[in-house]
């Protein structure tokens, strides 16, 4: 009998070659020295006519991924002074035909509980979940 | 001409450079008000140390509020701050960074030193109890709230303030960066600080010559 993840694979893989989403240019920060958590960015692009949202995220590197968007709001405390939100959101949209850009300053990816430490080069596969439940495999470099 | 007039003219030229020089420095300096906001304070420096701003006096202070949590805008300032140090070169060495966390309970002194020993910089993390951060905070016109993040395994994130501060050696608050500023401005900020500083130091000795 075939191994349940052998099976998983197997679906994920098949899923994968008929995504219309696609990911490139991903990469990971390299986290600070006392942390298990750092920030994955990538540039997602959908080739389909409909809109398409990566609602959940995995990686075997760390126990938790999540979806954050880092937003800038006008504080007027001083002048041109902004104040940093971080918030977790449920989802990261690209649009049909469109794409979205996964990166610092916007929405982006958490790793969470790394399992191992990462250095500038190291890889790390997260995989994305899509509403429709077509898996994305991403495999992204650690820098800086 | 004369050797004695050729001689005249080259005193005479090179008494206009240097005069158009100091002008110029004259006109940075008015451009640079003193602003009413900061003021000596006193943390905890990231080897666990007490830490007074005064003890900086004579260096150029670029300061921001941040937490080393925090996954996006304080490693981008950190690195930014990174580059403006290689831009100024030698003159890195007249200017210091601090580093306020805003989120005591995860920022021991001990986090703070890890944390920055990875940026090529000059920087100085600072820490302390919640009353002693809120009063630097207070003073320098800044803000931040912790938003509760129950459903995340961050627990909480902070949302602060991204003004970056930059601080005259005698510690006074003279220019304030937004969290988009470019090296390039940090730079001739910081270029303009330093060179009024040079300004009212030439001054005070001409008119220490005087009398």
């Amino acid at each position: 009998m075939m191994p349940s993840f052998l099976l998983l694979w197997f679906v994920a893989t098949l899923c994968a070659q008929n995504a219309t989403v696609s990911a490139h240019d991903a990469w990971v920060r390299v986290p600070a020295p006392s942390k298990k958590e750092t920030a994955v960015y990538m540039v997602l692009e959908n080739g389909g006519s409909r809109d398409q949202a990566v609602v959940f995220a995995s990686s075997e590197m760390a126990e938790k991924v999540e979806i954050h968007e880092m937003k800038m709001l006008k504080t007027g405390s001083t002048s041109d002074s902004t104040m940093m939100v971080m918030t977790p959101a449920t989802q990261i949209t690209i649009p049909g035909k469109g794409k979205t850009t996964v990166g610092p300053n916007g929405i982006h990816l958490m790793l969470f509980g790394l399992k191992s430490n990462l250095a500038a080069g190291d890889k790390v596969r997260v995989t994305l979940k899509l509403d429709d439940g077509t898996a994305v495999p991403v495999t992204a470099t650690v820098r800086n | 001409m004369g050797n004695g007039l050729r001689q005249l003219a080259r005193i005479t030229g090179g008494l206009t450079i240097v005069l158009s020089a100091l002008a110029c420095l004259s006109c940075h300096r008015a451009d640079l008000p003193v602003l009413p906001i900061g003021g000596e304070f006193v943390l905890t420096d990231h080897n666990g140390q007490r830490f007074h701003l005064s003890s900086l006096r004579g260096k150029a202070v670029l300061m921001f509020f941040g937490y080393t949590s925090c996954p996006d805008a304080c490693p981008t300032t950190l690195s930014k701050l990174s580059a403006v140090s290689r831009e100024l070169g030698e003159t890195a060495k007249r200017v210091k960074t601090l580093y306020i966390s805003v989120d005591p309970d995860r920022d021991s002194a001990a986090v703070m030193r890890a944390d920055l020993a990875s940026f090529h910089l000059d920087v100085t993390g600072l820490t302390g109890t919640k009353a002693e951060i809120d009063r630097v905070v207070s003073l320098y016109g800044s803000s931040y709230r912790m938003i509760p993040t129950p459903d995340s395994a961050a627990k909480y994130t902070v949302a602060h303030d991204t003004t970056l501060y930059a601080l005259d050696e005698s510690g006074r608050t003279r220019i304030l960066f937004s969290y988009d500023a470019t090296v390039r401005e940090i730079v001739t900020g910081l270029r303009t600080i330093l060179a009024s500083h040079f300004w009212r130091s030439l001054t005070n000795g001409l008119r220490i010559q005087r009398l």
